[in-house]
């Protein structure tokens, strides 16, 4: 449990609050490139950390995130004219270029002002299918997280956004919090064909009912049998302390298989990103404000999928991959599939849509001064305590926790596997601790 | 670091005795307990545990979580200093069935 004023810390985020100022010393995934798809398109506005911006791809192609007022007398320049190489507010005509330089001011002729002032920018990096953003003091930047598919091509990549109306430590918690998938998600590990057929007394009587729902790693409703082997919901959790975070591993007894194990190791990298063992890439969630979120999922893909991965199998009526329809509705329950054994939470549209369902039911910013943690709720202990390590450590000068000292972003990674019983799951992602391994023996010919 | 039990607010709920066996026990009262090696420490501050190497996380593990917020850390660690003031005792209705101190029986917190 968290005294309220702790959960206070955790769960604020806007400018000059402890857990704002820590979150502003890390690269920020803030948007989606998609959203800004070519040179003078018209800009978006980004509401991230409780502060609004404006962001902008001029006439070279470079992006531009800017504070979204103008800084004459606040106009928002997301109204603005994006053109010759700068965003150009419609009131009085000031223009700036991306690194917040006034480009022209038409009411005023003298060229001293635009010379001395400039508008708020903040450095933009471009990476798997995300503008990432820096909103810490200038020269403070960390090393920037190039995860493996930072590199990867639009159509290898399936980026998807959810906007949720609650706070984002409710989703963020959500995201390495192994022992809810066998349970929450007993109906997509039933439409896999894989995992358990009960929870307590429910049994599924027959096959499950959403075929179509997109699955981890699959498309709409593949068949992934060995997916989850094991019918043990209270695993095991053991946490390791990393460069870039922590990674932990959620083990459970094998069906049929005593001398074996299931471990399925999670990365979470500060502040934000969670790899999910089974899934081939990663989950942001990222603070709107103090009462809305975006979980964004970045998955990598065969290539030329990335788009038809999208939108199978959730209804559009509850939430959509377009900019006007990311804010998920609360999804209707199916409480007559519940009742006849089809389905065990009664909500279409897989995971994701599952697990918005019961976070955003905690209400909007959940009082954890309320709750009763367990054992299997270790990994979410950890990421508490690296946060509010890090609130106390900037606080006292230094830099927060998880900046990734001597670690190659690009190698982490999760698992999601059966190994033997006396086998260390650290064995499966060996590049986490920034060690080196073994050099590998020659090959002899 | 050192660790000790206020008692006050244990709930008995073992969560801690779960999380590291070798650091916490429950006693026959059915409150929470540290041991030192093998002998299990009278209750209060002036019993304090020596946390031994390598038992450090399962403490604050089970520290963090405890749900009477009872097991105390000296010096207190960087996370809990946000919580120098312990929480009041539980009044809440429905939450945890459990013993508490000077009680022979369970009774509802």
């Amino acid at each position: 449990m968290l005294t309220a004023e702790e959960n206070e810390v955790l769960c604020r985020v806007g400018p000059g609050t402890p857990m704002g100022s820590v979150l502003r010393r890390y690269w920020t995934p803030a948007f989606q490139l998609g959203d800004l798809p070519a040179p003078d398109c018209p800009p978006i506005r980004v509401t991230v950390l409780g502060e609004s911006f404006v962001a902008f791809r001029d006439t070279n192609g470079t992006v531009g995130f800017l504070d979204e007022l103008c800084c004459h007398r606040g106009a928002s320049l997301t109204l603005g004219r994006v053109e010759d190489c700068g965003i150009r507010c419609l009131y009085h005509g000031w223009k700036y270029a991306v690194d917040g330089t006034i480009m022209e001011t038409p009411n005023l002729a003298t060229p001293t002002f635009r010379e001395r002032v400039k508008h708020g920018a903040y450095p933009v990096r471009e990476a798997g299918g995300l503008g990432w953003v820096y909103l810490g003091p200038p020269g403070t930047e960390p090393p920037f997280p190039g995860f493996s598919w930072a590199t990867a091509e639009p159509d290898e990549l399936a980026v998807s956004e959810m906007i949720m109306d609650c706070n984002w430590m409710q989703v963020l918690e959500g995201s390495i919090d192994s022992s809810h998938v066998a349970i929450l998600h007993l109906d997509t590990l039933a439409t896999m064909g894989s995992g358990p057929r009960s929870v307590g007394s429910f049994d599924f009587a027959g096959e499950p009912w959403d075929l179509d729902m997109p699955v981890p790693g699959g498309g709409g409703g593949a068949r992934r049998p060995g997916v989850w082997p094991s019918e043990d919901n209270a695993p095991r959790i053991e946490v390791e302390n990393t460069p870039f975070g922590f990674h932990y591993a959620a083990i459970r007894d094998v069906t049929g298989e005593p001398g074996k194990k299931f471990v399925r190791v999670t990365a979470f990298v500060m502040p934000y990103t969670a790899f999910i063992g089974g899934a081939p890439g990663a989950v942001i969630v990222v603070p709107r404000d103090d009462y809305t979120c975006s979980s964004i999922g970045v998955f990598k893909v065969p290539k030329g999928a990335g788009l038809a991965r999208r939108a199978t199998g959730v209804d559009p009526a509850v939430w959509g991959p377009e900019p006007a329809n990311r804010r998920i509705r609360r999804p209707r329950q199916d409480r007559e599939a519940m009742a006849e054994g089809k389905s065990f939470a009664g909500f279409r549209g897989g995971n994701r849509i599952q697990d918005a369902a019961v976070q955003m039911s905690s209400g909007q910013m959940y009082d954890r001064a309320k709750e009763h943690l367990v054992p299997a709720d270790l990994a979410i202990i950890r990421l508490r305590r690296l946060l509010a390590d890090s609130v106390r450590l900037l606080e006292a000068g230094q830099d927060p926790v998880g900046h990734g000292d001597g670690c190659d972003f690009s190698r982490i990674t999760a698992a999601s596997q059966i190994i033997d019983a006396g086998q260390r799951w650290q064995d499966l992602v060996p590049a986490h601790q920034g060690t080196p391994e073994p050099s590998r023996k020659p090959v002899a010919s | 670091m050192r660790v000790w039990i206020d008692q006050a607010y244990c709930t008995g709920s073992g969560l801690c005795e779960l999380i590291e066996p070798r650091v916490f026990t429950i006693g026959d009262d059915g409150l929470a307990r540290v041991r030192q090696g093998a002998d299990v420490l009278p209750p209060g501050p002036d019993n304090a545990a020596r946390v031994p190497a390598g038992c450090e996380d399962e403490v604050r593990d089970a520290s963090e979580s405890c749900p009477g917020g009872c097991i105390r850390l000296e010096p207190l660690p960087l996370s809990r200093t946000y919580a120098c003031v312990p929480p009041p005792a539980r009044q809440a209705r429905g939450g945890l069935t459990g013993a508490v101190r000077g009680s022979e029986k369970a009774v509802e917190i």
